[in-house]
């Protein structure tokens, strides 16, 4: 995307973003709480990177700078909203011990079967992590950004990307884990 | 698993190995570990899929965007027509003032030198502007000292004109530097209002400065003297051709 979005009109800046909009939204979706907060969080964030377009440098990534200023709109919203996440700030990241592997919860087994019954557990497990570990599994299993652009769309070293999407991984498989044992999808032992 | 290997475990997952660094993790692990790894995998991509299904932007979500855009858009353009009509009533407010400027403070635009303005508005401030005695005598040592070969004539009114009160009286001279040459300024009361006649060689800068106030008519007359000195009249008088004629070439 080498077009500078400085020099562009509103009817030429809304159409580019309009390229993006479902996967803008289905980001911002997958991390707020409600469709409301979603919207919300859309809007503001389309209209943030419009009245700051002038910053957007040209001849770099514009999904990647929407992506950023998404990013810090839907963290603030989060915020607000008072929801507890399990914080895993920046400089944490590289401490935080990784959640103890158990075989027998583990749906690394029979993934298969978990994930044909537990699509709406993953999006309740996703809700349980914090906003950086989301942010990175998005990113990257989702949208496709490689780990140097996930750098530097949520501002942090390379390194703490990888660690926040092991850890993020590792607690996703947890829960689903358990959950799957509960409901008999797992056969425990 | 340390950090390393943690990191090499997801770089390995995501694909962000180089063939060579994948081949050399993957030969680390025993076949257990690259099963459970690739099942990992498997489980990685699966939910990835999950939570890639479709989350249409809402249709009243993009309208609330380019909605908040184009209010943007028209406050910007707002405040830029309210900078324009600024700027269109501001600017002849201030060329009036411009000229009203230049209208009440014309000294600040006057090329005039120091030398060729009067150096009192009174003839008393003028006479306290004197080097020497009002003598025609230090006048004329006064000349010769800065080199004009020139001696000033004496003065003579007729009667009658006195007693219409049209005095000519020297009340002294003194002396001015102007890019470095010297003029002598001779000062009179004419009728009581004080007037000088200053002498320049010619030739020189201070000729040039002569010239160029006679065509702003900010000096009276100015008329050549001889082919060596140039004398010019500033003050308010009908007499300044009385006045130069006074001045002649020594013997």
């Amino acid at each position: 995307m080498a077009q500078s979005a400085d020099k562009l009109t509103t009817r030429e800046f809304l159409e580019l973003v309009d390229q993006y909009r479902d996967e803008l939204f289905r980001y911002i979706l997958r991390q707020a709480w409600d469709s409301q907060v979603a919207e919300d969080v859309f809007a503001s964030a389309v209209l943030s990177a419009f009245e700051n377009r002038h910053k957007f440098q040209p001849g770099t990534n514009f999904r990647a700078w929407m992506y950023r200023i998404i990013t810090n709109k839907v963290f603030v919203a989060n915020r607000h909203t008072g929801r507890r996440f399990d914080s895993l700030d920046e400089a944490g990241a590289e401490r935080v011990p990784e959640p103890e592997r158990k075989p027998e919860f583990d749906v690394v087994g029979d993934p298969n079967t978990v994930l044909e019954e537990v699509s709406d557990e993953v999006l309740a497990a996703m809700h349980k992590l914090s906003d950086n570990e989301r942010a990175c599994i998005l990113l990257r299993g989702v949208e496709g950004f490689s780990y140097k652009e996930i750098a530097e769309i949520l501002e942090m070293p390379t390194g703490t990307v990888m660690t926040h999407l092991s850890r993020g991984r590792a607690k996703l498989r947890k829960e689903l884990g358990e959950y799957a044992r509960a409901s008999g999808i797992l056969k425990t032992g | 698993m340390n950090m390393e290997q943690e990191h090499k475990r997801t770089a390995w997952l995501d694909g962000e190995l180089s063939a060579s660094e994948a081949a050399a993790f993957l030969a680390e692990l025993s076949d257990a570990e690259r099963h459970e790894l690739e099942q990992e995998k498997h489980l990685n991509e699966g939910i990835a899929s999950l939570l890639r299904a479709d989350a249409p932007c809402p249709l009243s979500a993009w309208k609330r965007a380019t909605a908040a855009v184009y209010e943007a858009e028209a406050a910007q353009t707002r405040t830029r027509f309210q900078w324009r009509k600024a700027a269109l009533i501001a600017a002849p407010i201030a060329a009036v003032l411009l000229v009203v400027l230049m209208l009440a403070v014309p000294s600040t635009t006057d090329a005039t030198p120091t030398f060729l303005k009067l150096a009192g508005a009174t003839v008393p401030e003028l006479e306290h502007y004197s080097s020497v005695q009002p003598e025609r005598d230090q006048v004329d040592q006064l000349l010769r000292q800065y080199g004009f070969n020139l001696s000033l004539d004496e003065i003579s009114v007729p009667a009658h004109e006195e007693a219409q009160g049209r005095t000519l009286r020297l009340i002294g001279a003194s002396t001015a530097t102007y890019r470095g040459e010297t003029v002598v300024v001779l000062l009179f009361a004419c009728c009581n209002k004080p007037t000088q006649v200053v002498i320049t060689a010619r030739g020189g800068e201070a000729e040039r400065a002569v010239r160029e106030a006679m065509e702003r008519k900010s000096v009276l007359m100015a008329r050549e003297l001889c082919p060596q000195y140039m004398g010019a009249v500033v003050g308010d008088t009908d007499r300044a051709g009385l006045l130069l004629a006074l001045l002649r070439v020594s013997e």
